[in-house]
C-alpha cells in the first residue's frame, strides 16, 4: 500500500463523517480530493481502468435533487470532483487512461421522465467527450443510455457512437427493477449487437434492497449492487439474450458481482429447464463464461481463486471504482500470483483487445 | 427410476423446476461414500406440510410434487444411495415471516416438527439429527422453542433463516437470543429463505428466484451479524453457513473494503474482517464446482466446512462432485463427517 499517514487521516475523518450521517450510500476509500500527485513514479503503468466514475455538471444535479427530494445526504466530496482529481490519482498510480461512466443510479435515471433523462444522458455523453479531448489519451467514454424508454435510449446510442465516438455504453443492471433480459429491450441490444458495441453493466441502488437493514454501518451499496448485477447475468442468460446478441461484448462490474461463486447454483438450476437448449447450446457454464468481467473488489485472495477458476486472464479487466475505491487494488493484484503475462492482460491487454482505439491512445 | 424421471418431467413442465434430484440412480449399487454426515437436508412434519401447503395455495404457487411426495423413508433411500449415514434435520425455506402466522401458531408448530423429528431420531437410530426450527418472529416465544428443543427433544442445534419479515440475525432485538444460545455453546444452523424483498423481481422467464435470492440473503446475514458485532459478542456460538456462506467467499474483499476502516472495527471484528469470516462454518450445497470451492477453501480452512445436500431439492450428486476437487484424503474426511462429529459430539457416538 503506497498511502501515506495523511490520506489514511483523511480517509477516516471521512469514514466518520460518513457514519455519523448514518446514510452514505456508499463509502469512498478513493479520496484523492485532498491529496497532491506524488512525486515518487508509481510501480505500475500503462494501465487501464475500465470501472471509473464521472459527474457532470447536469448530473450531478439530477443526482443531487433526487437525494434532497429522498432525504439522502449527499455524498461527502462529490461537488470537489473534476477531472483534475482523476489525473492525479491516476498518475500517483500509473493509469494511462481510464473509461469513465455513471455510478450507481437511483429510480431509474433519477426519476426523471425519457425526455429530461435523454437531456441528462446527452450532458454526460459530451461531457465525457471533452474529457477525452480536453486530456489526450487519459480518458475513455462508456456512454450511459436511460434505459427508462426504448426508442430514447436508442436515440441516445446512436448520438453516444456517431457524434461524439464512446468507445462503449455504460449501464445499470437494471431500472425500476426491469433487468437487462427483458424483452422490452430486445431492440436496445439488436442495434448494439449489430455495432458490436462494448457495454459495461454496473450496479444500482435498487429499490427492492437498498434500504434493508441488516445493520449499522450496513447499506445497500455494500453488498446489493453485487447482487444486482448477478440478477442481470441470470436474466441475459434464461431470456436467451446471450444466444441472440453473439457481438455485444459485456464487461460485468464487480467481478461478476457473485456470478463467479453462484455460477455453480445457476447451472444446478437452470440446465433443468425445458429451453435450455434454446438459451445455452453449448451448457449453462459456457453461456455464463461469455461474460468478461472487471476486478473491482475482488482482488483478494478468496475472490479471485473463484475468479480465475471460472474465467480465463483474458477476460479479467483491471478497474476501480473511483473515487469510491482507489489503485490500492492494484498493489493487490500483484499479490495473487498471477504470471506476469496474466497481470499485462488485465492491468491493460484486454482493454486494449476490446477497446482497440486505446492500443493507439 | 420411472416415477423419478416422470416426476422430474413434471416439475419441470410445470415451469417450477427448483431443482431436480440427480437421475441416474444405481439402485442396489454399493455407494462410494459411507458414514458421512450431511448438515444440510430438510424435513416435513405433516403440520408443517399443512401450513407450507395452504400458504402456497393462498399465494398461487405452484406446489412441488418433491415436497409433497417427502416421506422419512424417501430420505433413507437417497441417504442410502449416497453412503450418508446422518443427515441434520432442518425446515427448508420459509415466507413471510412463519408462513404469515402470528407467534403462538407459529409455536405451536414448531413444537409438531420437534416432535416429529424426535420420532424420525428414535425410530431410525443413528439416521437422523435435528437443528431445531424458531419462530424468529418473536423473541420471548423463540426463547421458549429454544429451551423445549434443547432440553426436551434433545436437538443438535438450531436451525434457522437467514432472516424473518426483513429483520436479520443481527439485528439487536435478538441479542437475548444469542445470549441464551451462546451460554449454551449451541450450533446455529442458517437457511436462506427468499426473501419479500426479492421474490417478486422480474429477472427473467423461468428463474426461479431461489436460484440467486437465497445465496444473497444468506450473505445480508453473514453481513449483519459481522456489522452488529454479534461474531464477537457471541463467541461459543457454532455458526453454520448454508450454500458455502450464499455469495461471502466471493464478496469478502468488497466487504472488507468497506469495513476496513471503520471506526468500531476492532470491536466488530477484532481479527479482521477476514479473519472473523475464516471462524465461521459454512455447508458445501451447490458449491462443489470448482470455481465456488476454490473462492471457500481460500476464505475458511477445510475445517470449517461442513458436507450437505439441501435434498430434496438437490442430492448426494455433490458427493461426487466434491470427489473432483483433488482434496487430499485427510481433507475429503473432514469435509464428509470429521469436521460435522467435532461440531456436533453425539454423532461421534452414534
Amino acid at each position: 500500500m503506497s498511502e501515506n499517514s495523511s490520506d489514511v487521516a483523511s480517509r477516516r475523518q471521512f469514514l466518520t463523517g460518513l457514519a455519523a450521517a448514518g446514510a452514505a450510500a456508499a463509502m469512498p476509500s478513493g479520496l484523492a480530493f485532498a491529496q497532491g500527485a506524488k512525486a515518487a513514479k508509481p510501480k505500475h503503468h500503462g494501465v487501464i481502468d475500465v470501472h471509473h466514475h464521472f459527474w457532470a455538471p447536469e448530473y450531478l444535479k439530477a443526482q443531487d435533487d433526487w437525494e434532497d427530494a429522498h432525504h439522502v445526504p449527499h455524498l461527502p466530496g462529490m461537488q470537489n470532483w473534476s477531472p483534475e482529481v482523476p489525473i492525479a490519482a491516476m498518475d500517483k498510480a500509473g493509469v494511462q487512461t481510464s473509461i469513465v461512466s455513471l455510478a450507481s443510479i437511483s429510480q431509474g435515471m433519477w426519476g426523471l421522465d425519457p425526455a429530461a433523462a435523454t437531456k441528462v444522458c446527452h450532458a454526460c455523453a459530451d461531457y465525457g467527450a471533452k474529457m477525452v479531448s480536453d486530456h489526450k489519451g487519459r480518458f475513455g467514454l462508456f456512454a450511459p443510455l436511460n434505459m427508462i424508454d426504448v426508442d430514447s435510449s436508442l436515440k441516445e446510442a446512436e448520438y453516444a457512437f456517431d457524434q461524439v465516438h464512446a468507445d462503449g455504453i455504460g449501464i445499470q443492471s437494471s431500472y425500476n427493477g426491469m433487468y437487462l433480459g427483458d424483452p422490452t429491450y430486445d431492440p436496445i441490444w439488436q442495434e448494439l449487437n449489430r455495432r458490436k458495441a462494448v457495454v459495461f453493466v454496473h450496479g444500482p441502488n435498487n429499490a427492492c434492497c437498498s434500504a434493508i437493514k441488516d445493520g449499522p454501518g450496513m447499506f445497500g451499496s455494500v453488498v446489493e449492487v453485487t447482487f444486482d448485477v448477478t440478477r442481470t447475468c441470470a436474466s441475459l442468460l434464461t431470456s436467451g439474450a446471450l444466444q441472440k446478441y453473439p457481438n455485444i461484448q459485456w464487461i460485468i462490474a464487480y467481478g461478476g458481482g457473485t456470478l463467479p461463486f453462484v455460477a455453480g447454483r445457476i447451472n444446478n438450476f437452470i440446465k433443468q429447464m425445458k429451453n435450455v437448449n434454446e438459451i445455452a447450446p453449448h451448457g449453462v457454464t459456457a453461456e455464463l463464461q461469455k461474460f468478461n468481467v472487471d476486478t473491482v473488489n475482488v482482488t483478494n485472495p478468496s475472490s479471485m481463486a473463484a475468479m480465475t477458476k471460472f474465467l480465463p486472464a483474458s477476460q479479467i479487466l483491471y478497474g476501480t471504482d473511483f473515487f469510491y475505491f482507489n489503485n490500492d487494488q492494484l498493489d493487490e493484484l500483484d499479490h495473487l500470483h498471477l504470471s506476469a503475462k496474466e497481470l499485462d492482460a488485465i492491468h491493460s491487454g484486454n482493454a486494449k483487445r476490446l477497446i482497440p482505439r486505446l492500443a493507439k491512445a | 427410476m420411472a416415477t423419478r424421471r416422470d416426476f422430474v418431467a413434471g416439475a419441470a413442465a410445470a415451469g417450477a423446476a427448483a431443482a431436480l434430484p440427480g437421475a441416474g440412480r444405481a439402485e442396489s449399487a454399493k455407494p462410494k461414500h459411507s458414514g458421512v454426515i450431511d448438515t444440510h437436508f430438510h424435513f416435513w412434519a405433516p403440520e408443517y406440510l399443512k401450513l407450507s401447503q395452504d400458504w402456497g395455495a393462498a399465494h398461487h404457487a405452484q406446489p412441488d410434487p418433491r415436497i409433497a411426495n417427502w416421506t422419512p423413508q424417501v430420505a433413507l433411500d437417497e441417504m442410502d444411495r449416497g453412503g450418508v449415514k446422518t443427515a441434520m434435520l432442518s425446515l427448508a425455506s420459509i415466507r413471510e415471516g412463519f408462513w404469515g402466522l402470528d407467534a403462538a401458531k407459529a409455536s405451536n408448530v414448531i413444537r409438531a416438527c420437534d416432535d416429529f423429528a424426535a420420532k424420525m431420531m428414535s425410530d431410525h437410530k443413528g439416521r437422523f439429527g435435528l437443528f431445531a426450527p424458531l419462530n424468529m418472529i418473536d423473541l420471548e416465544s423463540s426463547l421458549k422453542e429454544a429451551e423445549y428443543a434443547l432440553d426436551q427433544v434433545h436437538a443438535d442445534g438450531i436451525g434457522i433463516q437467514s432472516s424473518a419479515n426483513g429483520r436479520y440475525p443481527g439485528d439487536p432485538y435478538y441479542n437475548p437470543l444469542w445470549e441464551e444460545l451462546n451460554r449454551r455453546k449451541a450450533v446455529v444452523f442458517f437457511h436462506g429463505p427468499v426473501p419479500d424483498c426479492c421474490g417478486a423481481l422480474k429477472v427473467g422467464p423461468g428463474i426461479n428466484p431461489a436460484v440467486g435470492e437465497v445465496t444473497f440473503d444468506m450473505t445480508r446475514a453473514v453481513m449483519s451479524l459481522l456489522a452488529n458485532g454479534a461474531l464477537a459478542r457471541y463467541r461459543d456460538i457454532k455458526w453454520l453457513f448454508s450454500y458455502g456462506g450464499g455469495a461471502t467467499p466471493y464478496i469478502a474483499g468488497r466487504i472488507e473494503a468497506f469495513f476496513k476502516d471503520a471506526k468500531n472495527l476492532h470491536d466488530i471484528a477484532p481479527n479482521g474482517v477476514m479473519g472473523e469470516l475464516a471462524k465461521l462454518h459454512y455447508d458445501t450445497v451447490n458449491v462443489t464446482a470448482a470455481p465456488s470451492f476454490a473462492a471457500l477453501t481460500k476464505l475458511a480452512p477445510i475445517s470449517q466446512i461442513t458436507y450437505g445436500t439441501d435434498f430434496p431439492y438437490f442430492t448426494n450428486d455433490q458427493l461426487d462432485t466434491l470427489d473432483q476437487r483433488g482434496l487430499a484424503a485427510k481433507d475429503l474426511e473432514a469435509i464428509h463427517s470429521g469436521n460435522a462429529k467435532r461440531l456436533l459430539p453425539r454423532l461421534a457416538k452414534v
